[in-house]
């Protein structure tokens, strides 16, 4: 396990440690944090794993780990990798189960206080017409040849289908569909378990969640995104349910021959992996980005879900009722992009796992509105305490491979949260503070309580500190929906 | 911590550990017979294949597999002989079965393998 005195500090708030902490380390770790962020991932397992992630053949630059680093199954919570096309590796434990498990903001311009008589009935609104809770199925089953289809479109089945406008889609990392997904590379047990549950929330840290714009830090990139101070938004936290967790298990169980046939030596089965150009390596790929367009889709019908919610409670009550979507983000996902590694620009596949990409200003990619101020990031917190919208900066693109933090971080296991805080209680504490609770599960609630994170704001400290993203507003939250 | 005298009877006690931490709650009434033949190059695989599917039937069926006999044949190739009952309630999401620091081992009596499930 490293200790504090082996990482060298490079700033205030990045750290390194070295190749030569490890004979197998082929980069060093950099490491986000502050002392006492550090110390903290020095409590669990993520830093070990950091470096076993660093033996991964064909990395460039150096493994990344973000402030709200936790432990995770092989590859941290919280980390970043970028491998060469040439000769690097695509890890499935790298990305996670929950592919393009991401964040959805939308804003309104209904005033918080004057929303105050309505929000019980928001909740209950929204824990109504978003079906949420473990297994839960979505209201449009799908056929087989549909299931297809939302596999290649992504978001933009949806907008066929009337769930969303072109403006989501424009606020939608990559327009809400990845290029390449192949609906051929996914088994039947996934696409069964994917047909029944598009438009479903789940379980575990997944949530949706009404917030008051608290304080905004960065007026013009405020305006361009339409938060107003004291404004209701809604942020949605969910991913590719059910069809992501099955795919990313069959390529990490399919993938294990793979490793030996390839002559590649891991210090974790976690970290299963495969030649990128390999036709393993790219039927991966391929299934892993039709669970990315289903998770674009899934936000996209619980956006639809949360404006049909807005419109019963507030249509002819109060104005500004209709929500239109700041953006969209994944925080699980291998994306191929262009970087500068040793002072020249290569294609490499970044893993970001439990981590946010936070590209700069100027990215073509980005809507206008966007372009010049860099791109949204959303970074929720825990239940009763803030979220934060950032923006991408070019130090991320210097310094993490345009990636930012994704979270508060968890310092308590789900099973420690649960044997110290009881739900019941925490709801009423929540409610004492004008937090609206409507969960499935109150053991669900304890699990996800504010004490089990890290300080969200401490985390978003260290990133702003650091270069890797800037604060535009924090969120407060009024509503939360759990499964 | 799974444990067991061979193979079959971790796998069994594997499963019952799973089982206990997804709390799933059933319907009462009779099941359906559901006989599977699973293979994997090797032990530790064939174990995170067996509780996948019982994950997967789980969340795509609505159903659970109980009262299982299972043969191991060579350490590669499962046979399982269950009885799947339909599932009321589920407390606890298990989104995978993981490799992490997956092996299983000699110890005392048997066999031992920790299983680390995604939640």
């Amino acid at each position: 396990m490293p200790r504090k005195q082996d990482f060298v500090r490079l700033s205030l708030y990045r750290w390194e440690l070295p190749r030569s902490h490890r004979i197998d380390m082929r980069v060093p770790v950099h490491l986000f944090a502050s002392d006492a962020l550090l110390e903290s991932a020095l409590g669990d397992a993520s830093l070990e794993q950091a470096i076993n992630a660093t033996t991964l053949p064909g990395l460039v630059g150096q493994v990344c780990v973000m402030p709200d680093v936790h432990q995770g199954y092989g590859f941290p919570i919280g980390g970043v990798a970028a491998s060469r096309l040439s000769d690097g590796v695509v890890s499935p434990g790298a990305i996670g189960y929950d592919i393009n498990c991401g964040v959805r903001l939308l804003a309104s311009r209904i005033e918080a206080e004057a929303a105050r008589s309505h929000l019980a009935d928001l909740a209950t609104a929204l824990y109504s017409n978003c079906p949420s809770g473990v297994g839960a199925k979505g209201s449009l089953p799908l056929s087989a040849p549909e299931l297809d289809r939302v596999c290649r479109e992504g978001a933009g089945w949806a907008l066929k289908q009337g769930y969303a406008s072109s403006e989501d889609l424009a606020n939608t990392e990559e327009s809400g569909r990845i290029q390449g997904a192949d609906p051929a590379h996914v088994s039947a047990r996934a696409k069964e378990r994917g047909r029944p549950q598009l438009g479903s929330l789940g379980a575990g840290n997944h949530f949706i969640e009404v917030d008051r714009v608290d304080e905004v830090f960065h007026p013009e990139a405020a305006q361009a995104m339409g938060l107003l101070q004291g404004n209701l938004v809604v942020q949605i936290h969910c991913g590719s349910r059910g069809f992501g967790h099955q795919i990313c298990s069959d390529y990490v169980r399919d993938l294990q021959p793979a490793v030996r046939r390839f002559g590649i030596e891991l210090p974790d089965r976690e970290l299963v992996c495969a030649p990128i150009g390999s036709p393993e390596g790219q039927r991966y790929l391929a299934a892993m980005a039709c669970a990315a367009n289903y998770a674009f889709a899934n936000r996209q019908l619980l956006a639809h879900y949360a404006r049909r919610s807005f419109e019963q409670v507030f249509a002819g009550r109060l104005r500004g009722w209709e929500l239109h979507q700041v953006y969209d983000i994944a925080h699980n996902m291998g994306k191929i992009e262009q970087h500068t590694v040793d002072g020249k620009q290569e294609q490499v596949c970044v893993h970001r796992k439990g981590a946010t990409r936070a590209f700069g200003p100027g990215f073509h990619g980005l809507p206008a509105a966007y372009r010049p101020l860099g791109q949204p990031v959303l970074v929720p917190g825990s239940m009763g305490t803030a979220s934060w919208v950032l923006l991408g900066t070019a130090g991320s693109m210097q310094l993490s491979f345009g990636s930012t933090c994704h979270g508060a971080g968890r310092v308590m296991s789900r099973k420690q949260a649960k044997r110290s805080i009881r739900g019941e209680r925490l709801r009423q504490e929540l409610e004492s503070e004008g937090i609206r609770i409507r969960t499935g599960s109150l053991p669900g609630l304890a699990e996800e309580a504010p004490q089990a994170y890290k300080d969200v704001d401490a985390v978003v400290e260290v990133v702003v500190g650091a270069g890797i993203a800037a604060k535009v507003a924090r969120l407060r939250p009024l509503v939360v929906v759990k499964g | 911590m799974a444990h067991g005298r061979d193979l079959a009877e971790l796998f069994r006690n594997a499963a019952d550990g799973m089982i206990a931490l997804a709390g799933y709650e059933l319907e009462v009434g009779p099941g359906a017979v559901c006989n599977l033949r699973l293979s994997a190059p090797d032990g530790e695989t064939l174990l995170v294949t067996w509780l996948e599917e019982i994950l997967a039937q789980a969340d795509a069926e609505h159903t659970l597999l109980q009262d299982y006999t299972l043969r191991v044949r060579e350490a590669t190739v499962l046979e399982v002989e269950a009885v799947a009952l339909p599932i009321r309630r589920t407390a606890k999401e298990i989104k995978a079965v993981t490799f992490h620091e997956l092996a299983i081992r000699p110890a005392e009596g048997g066999l031992e393998a920790t299983i680390v499930f995604d939640v």
